[in-house]
């Protein structure tokens, strides 16, 4: 059995690696897999819990994120989509029109 | 017949690999046996959770008749 603490520090290099795409990339596709991967690193933190504790509701839990993160994929990419028709690029310096 | 050669050895390769490694799994004890499996996730999930399970149908649903109007080719407007 492969201990507990390795879980943890992979769901937190993952959540790290994820922190720094959606701060530091231009492309708003690449920020999207950038939150999609702090979604699944905190999927990876409950489901070792889950099994370490003995206790299916973690893994319950980590169903409905999923579910969420599905849908969240879904319409974050229509509406990048959606941009890309107007402004014809993903580049989220360009895109500023909400900018106070 | 390269790629033949090539394919016999990739197969003789996971074959081995495979072979090897066939031991080291740990025993399933009684603990693993109950938790984590899929018996004990549905029995949890289609009776204490059933309504949160039928609002994700619902909302995943939603996000792709969503995404489908938002992605979706603009239809040209006909002059009225």
């Amino acid at each position: 059995m492969i201990a507990l603490n390795w879980y943890l520090a992979l769901g937190a290099v993952l959540f790290t690696i994820g922190v720094l795409g959606v701060l530091t990339r231009k492309n708003a596709i690449v920020i999207l897999m950038s939150a999609e991967l702090m979604l699944n690193s905190v999927n990876l933190t409950l489901v070792s819990f889950s099994a370490h504790l003995g206790d299916v509701h973690g893994q319950i839990l980590v169903f409905f994120v999923l579910c969420v993160a599905a849908a969240e994929a879904a319409v974050g990419l229509a509406i990048i989509i959606s941009i890309f028709r107007n402004n014809l690029s993903v580049d989220i310096t360009k895109i500023n029109l909400l900018r106070w | 017949m390269v790629s033949f050669l090539l394919g016999a050895v990739v197969l003789s390769q996971l074959l081995y690999t495979v072979g090897s490694l066939s031991g080291t799994l740990p025993a399933v004890s009684g603990e693993m046996a109950t938790v984590g499996t899929v018996e004990a996730i549905g029995n949890e999930m289609f009776t204490t959770y059933l309504l949160p399970f039928e609002v994700t149908a619902i909302l995943l649903t939603a996000a792709v008749v969503g995404a489908v109007l938002i992605a979706q080719r603009k239809i040209k407007q006909q002059d009225s």
